[in-house]
């Protein structure tokens, strides 16, 4: 009865080794799926956000008969000499996005916004200002949910305060109002700082400027036809791997006292090309969030993710020109009379 | 045994060869230059390539010497092959406050205008190239 002392009773070295090299193998190839998966699913919710937002833009727009205004100036008259930090389209879209108690608590267009930014001061909203807004930010992106010294907003003092990021900017303009000028605030033949107004020819032919909310049927070369918001991230890498800082947007408001270039915080222009390894750039247009294009919601409340090789002849390249002669800028004026059909 | 976990372990390997890497995207070429304005290498100048028959514009800004090397993209370098419009623009203003406010337009002056007009017709090959901006040519 006596067993064989040959008898194997465990494994050896090479055995147990080639069996954790496999496992090793399988796990370095399903790691990478697994992460794609959870950035799937964060670019699904990033895609989701945008389309709240468009959905209550129209709500918006079902009980005021307009698109929210980019962002006001009044009544607190010009620019020139007057708080610099201004209520944009994110407040005032703030109900419509199940965030009415936040909207009240704000009183958003009742009380200027330098003074709920204020510190201590009378209308001192600061606080409520700095807790974080999901709705308005793409959890793909790295950077903080609140702005951290990076010159968000400022108030009555000028003191720049910290308050909630929006990774969504409004399209201002296709076209220049200056050869130094990358936005347009004011619409045609408003009064602004500078000594002329924008023409009929360089008023901006977004959906979103200074004062003014955007009918539907402003947008002449139809809803479908039209870019409303698109993205901007905190941050991208150039492609050495350096990051750059977009600054992404802010919800709350904006800073007007240069409506050439200050008013990025809740607009985005697209005389610059998109996707640019660049701050002056990216901190002015509109920047990935996820590689290769950037996620625009349309005036019809439809989401499209618009690649970065899209047809752009913007201001800001060599051979381009403010004329509304490409794909995008066709995409982003409401009313240049040529409708583009399947993108 | 040890000879079948070899087996095994070719068979696992020559699984990952075969999925092996993906790949396209249009063609580029890699472009690096110098940028000369009246006889001064130009520092913080803007350098943009736009493809005539149409496409991404790659963009560029000059270090201190004045030597710049196109971007394409956030993950690649280079421009489209093929032939581009180059021209220069003043670096973006940057400074969006504090900038003062006054009757006068907001203008780029910092480069001459017939410098940012001038847009020269250049050929991008396939790997890499060498192409100068000088101006007045």
């Amino acid at each position: 009865m006596k067993r064989p002392v040959s008898l194997r009773t465990g494994f050896t070295l090479v055995e147990l080794l080639v069996v954790i090299a496999i496992i090793g193998i399988l796990i370095a190839l399903l790691l990478p799926a697994v992460q794609a998966a959870r950035e799937a699913a964060r670019r699904a919710q990033c895609t989701n956000n945008l389309k709240q937002i468009g959905v209550a833009l129209h709500n918006y727009h079902d009980t005021y008969k307009c698109f929210a205004p980019g962002y006001i100036c009044e009544p607190y008259g010009r620019p020139s000499g007057t708080p610099n930090s201004q209520w944009a389209w994110g407040a005032f879209i703030l109900p419509f996005l199940e965030q009415g108690a936040l909207a009240d608590q704000l009183q958003v267009g009742d009380i200027p916004l330098c003074d709920a930014l204020t510190p201590g001061g009378v209308y001192d909203r600061l606080a409520v200002m700095q807790n974080p807004l999901p709705a308005f930010c793409c959890p793909s992106d790295l950077g903080p949910l609140v702005h951290k010294g990076n010159d968000p907003l400022q108030d009555r003092n000028n003191v720049w305060q910290n308050v909630a990021k929006s990774n969504y900017v409004g399209v201002n303009t296709t076209r220049r109002w200056h050869s130094g000028g990358r936005m347009t605030g004011p619409d045609m033949g408003e009064p602004s700082q500078w000594s002329s107004p924008p023409s009929v020819a360089n008023r901006p032919n977004g959906c979103f400027f200074r004062d003014r909310g955007i009918k539907i049927s402003d947008i002449k070369d139809g809803t479908s036809n039209t870019l409303l918001i698109g993205e901007r991230a905190f941050e991208i890498n150039d492609p050495t791997g350096a990051p750059i800082v977009c600054r992404a947007g802010v919800v709350f408001g904006n800073i007007v006292e240069n409506e050439q270039l200050s008013i990025h915080r809740s607009l985005g222009s697209l005389v610059l090309p998109i996707n640019v390894p660049d701050f002056a750039s990216c901190v002015r247009g509109f920047a990935g969030i996820h590689p290769g294009g950037i996620n625009f919601v349309f005036a019809d409340g439809s989401v499209h993710f618009i690649s970065e090789t899209i047809d752009h002849k913007p201001a800001m390249v060599a051979g381009g020109t403010d004329a509304v002669d490409s794909t995008l800028e066709r995409l982003g004026a409401r009313d240049d009379g040529q409708p583009v059909g399947d993108i | 045994m040890t000879r079948s976990s070899f087996l095994l372990a070719t068979v696992v390997l020559a699984m990952l060869f075969v999925s092996g890497c993906g790949g396209g995207g249009p063609e580029l070429g890699r472009v690096s230059g110098t940028v000369t304005i009246d006889g001064k290498p130009a520092a913080n100048v803007k350098v943009s390539f736009t493809p005539v028959d149409g496409g991404r514009s790659s963009m560029a800004t000059t270090d201190a010497n004045g030597q710049y090397e196109l971007a394409f993209s956030t993950t690649e370098k280079g421009a489209l092959v093929g032939s581009h419009d180059a021209g220069i623009l003043p670096a973006e203003p940057g400074v969006d406050v504090g900038t003062g406010s006054g009757s006068e337009m907001l203008v780029d002056t910092s480069i001459p205008q017939k410098y940012v007009d001038a847009k020269k017709k250049v050929e991008v090959k396939a790997g890499s190239n060498t192409i100068d901006l000088t101006y007045p040519e």
